[in-house]
């Protein structure tokens, strides 16, 4: 059982990702160059899931014997 | 001693506590063959089980009638889930029934708790082999009639949540002659295909209805496939072998659903809520540099050179403005002084004795002449007087003796 590693990271991980830099934006010790390094990472991190909802509209697909999708109406 | 005497009533609620307090008594199957099976027309069955051995008094209230579904007849072989009581007006006790199966779904009964001791033994309910089901997916499959109170809940469920899940449909047969084998075909459809995650069920029904969902191969299926499954087989009450091999179990399917899809909306208030929280802290981070620099402005203003310049400057025209003060003081006393002088001046000058009667003489070149013996007859003369002046010639010189100017 288990499925194959994911190649990219799920939504998750990219949460605990930018969850560790907003966390790493707090401290003192790092640099104002750091920060916007930091930034641009968190905001790129974002952008990734807000991609990856994919705002498009779904219709559900009925998969038939021949193991094609077609469209499903009721 | 005196003995204790108890009424019927006394006695039959005495008894009749005993059955209710009795978990066993409040939900049991018994299984046996009817008689005396009698249809009231107020929509309640009478009827009695017996075997072998004995009798049991049952009954199933109208309002209980959804528990039967087929025509029960008297020699019937059914099996009767209900509870047991006293019907203290008889004195007897009865099988209340809620659920009446032919005997032949007391075998699947039989089966069932067959197989799933079988499978449980060989760990396949264990939740070491439970998959977690993603949080946030893009596909569902669904393994289920295409039509149908479950497939319209999932659609609707999902449609509400997150519009943008991909729903892929697998119509499969969920109940009679090779719905396993549709069920089976399904899952591995949907594996092979690459969903994220799979809801297999379907809505309620009796025992045989959801019978697919007992049998051992849709069970293996479910096991090996590497998509996570949600189980979401019939109503809250029913539990099927494939429930318990799921990697997931929802009572229905829209719960499934809900399990399944996550909530779009609250992840985009979560992601801008995540937003704002980076510009918070980046907007921080630059607020406090910004006061570290203008403190090190400071500092080195501060010491800078040009500060000590500055500082001569200002040392410099407060000087000019002391020296400036100083030599208009200065200035006003000379003036002062010479108003003094000018006014001593006037009282000398030679114009005040003109206006008394006194008149200036001097020669051509304007000298003063003071002394007669330097005058030659004819010689020319000026006589300056207070409003004008006299051309005149000598005409006689007669020279006066000032003795005591000659002492």
């Amino acid at each position: 059982m288990g499925k194959g590693e994911q190649q990219e990271a799920s939504l998750e991980e990219t949460f605990q990702e930018i969850s560790s830099i907003i966390e790493k934006m707090q401290e003192r010790e790092v640099t104002l160059e750091e920060s916007f390094s930091l930034y641009e990472q968190g905001i790129r991190k974002l952008k990734l899931c807000n991609d990856k909802i994919d705002n498009v509209e779904k219709k559900m697909l009925l998969l038939n014997q021949q193991g094609e999708l077609e469209a499903f109406d009721e | 001693m005196t003995k204790n005497v108890y009424t019927v009533g006394q006695v039959n609620t005495y008894i009749k506590n005993m059955f209710t307090q009795d978990f066993m008594m409040n939900r049991i199957y018994v299984k046996g063959e009817v008689s005396n099976c009698k249809y009231h027309t107020s929509g309640h069955i009478y009827f009695t089980l017996k075997d072998e051995t004995g009798a049991l008094h049952a009954v199933l209230f109208a309002g209980n009638r959804k528990g039967l579904a087929f025509d029960m007849r008297n020699g019937d072989n059914v099996i009767v889930l209900g509870s047991i009581s006293v019907y203290e007006r008889d004195g007897k006790y009865q099988l209340y029934a809620r659920e009446i199966l032919l005997d032949g779904a007391g075998l699947l009964y039989q089966r069932f708790e067959a197989l799933k001791r079988e499978l449980e033994e060989m760990g396949m309910f264990a939740p070491v082999y439970k998959q977690p089901i993603p949080q946030y997916i893009k596909t569902l499959g669904i393994v289920t009639a295409p039509t149908g109170a479950a497939i319209r809940d999932i659609q609707n469920i999902t449609g509400r949540r997150n519009p943008y899940v991909q729903m892929i449909l697998y119509p499969a047969l969920v109940q009679g002659d090779g719905a396993a084998a549709s069920i089976v075909n399904g899952i591995h459809a949907l594996e092979r295909l690459g969903v994220d995650v799979m809801i297999v069920g379907r809505g309620g029904g009796s025992m045989e209805d959801l019978w697919a969902f007992n049998e051992e191969i849709v069970a293996r299926a479910i096991f090996e496939c590497s998509v996570p499954i949600i189980s979401a087989v019939g109503h809250e009450t029913d539990t099927t072998i494939a429930d318990y091999v799921a990697d997931l179990r929802a009572p229905t399917p829209s719960a499934a659903a809900e399990l399944a899809v996550y909530d779009v909306r609250q992840l985009q208030g979560q992601l801008l809520t995540m937003q704002m929280e980076l510009n918070r802290r980046l907007g921080e981070k630059l607020q406090y540099c910004r006061e570290k620099l203008k403190q090190f402005e400071r500092n080195v203003k501060l010491f800078s050179p040009e500060n000590r310049l500055n500082d001569r400057r200002q040392m410099a025209a407060d000087l000019a403005e002391k020296l400036e003060f100083i030599m208009q003081q200065r200035l006003a006393v000379s003036r002062h002084e010479l108003e003094l002088y000018a006014g001593k001046l006037e009282a000398m000058s030679p114009a005040r004795k003109l206006s008394q009667g006194y008149a200036f003489v001097s020669d051509k070149a304007g000298r003063g002449i003071q002394d007669v013996d330097n005058l030659q007859q004819g010689d020319m003369l000026n006589i300056h007087m207070m409003n004008g002046r006299v051309k005149a010639q000598v005409y006689e010189i007669s020279k006066t003796t000032v003795v005591n100017e000659k002492r």
